[in-house]
């Protein structure tokens, strides 16, 4: 239990969120189909994300690798380094179209996406290159 | 920084994995260093070179045109 406390965490937290999502939906949109449909993808691809999180980590445990070592914390600094600065000039552009949006829920929406996408591409961009600029 | 640790590991015979878990790290960390595109800490360079019984400067070369200009 205590080797899948990132896991469970991050299952507890994503469990959260998706409670919240459907509340939500029940309570203030329940029509909206389009909306519905998006928040099921993401549903699915955070599940799916979770449940490979856990086949990986019980692989490593089966064959004594590390969760963590000093090259994937690196690339999680990097990466949220990066994110950061590319979502600061996300939420400039949003502040600058703020007028375009019909409600603030929508701008928000895309803020945050934007951001959660921003760190993903980030994170896998630095996984798969290993390109911290060192040389 | 250039390594020469595909040619020592070709030497002594051991794989990436073995490697890894003998350094206590993960396989990836293990390809990127072989890549040159890595740099490691100076405790896993240290553990590197203690696996092929050799000293750290003797697997990690060290290239005057990687240090800083203004070193």
């Amino acid at each position: 239990m205590k080797n899948y406390k990132k896991e469970i965490m991050v299952g507890l937290v994503f469990a959260i969120i998706v409670a919240g999502l459907f509340l939500w939906f029940i309570r203030y949109e329940p029509d909206a189909y389009l909306k519905i449909g998006i928040a099921l993808v993401t549903v699915l691809l955070g599940a799916y994300t979770f449940v490979r999180q856990i086949i990986t980590r019980k692989r490593d445990l089966r064959d004594g690798v590390p969760a963590e070592d000093e090259f994937t914390k690196r690339t999680k600094l990097y990466a949220g380094n990066r994110a950061f600065f590319f979502s600061m000039y996300l939420w400039f552009l949003i502040y600058l179209f703020h007028s375009s949006f019909t409600n603030q829920e929508e701008m928000l929406g895309l803020g945050i996406m934007g951001s959660a996408l921003i760190y993903g591409i980030s994170l896998w961009y630095y996984k798969t290159s290993g390109d911290f600029n060192e040389e | 920084m250039k390594n020469r640790m595909k040619e020592l590991r070709a030497r002594d015979n051991i794989t990436q994995e073995k490697l890894a878990n003998l350094v206590g790290v993960r396989r990836e960390t293990i390809v990127f260093l072989e890549k040159g595109k890595y740099n490691p800490s100076l405790t896993l360079a240290y553990s590197v070179a203690k696996v092929f019984n050799l000293a750290i400067e003797e697997v990690f070369i060290f290239d005057q045109s990687d240090a800083k200009p203004d070193i």
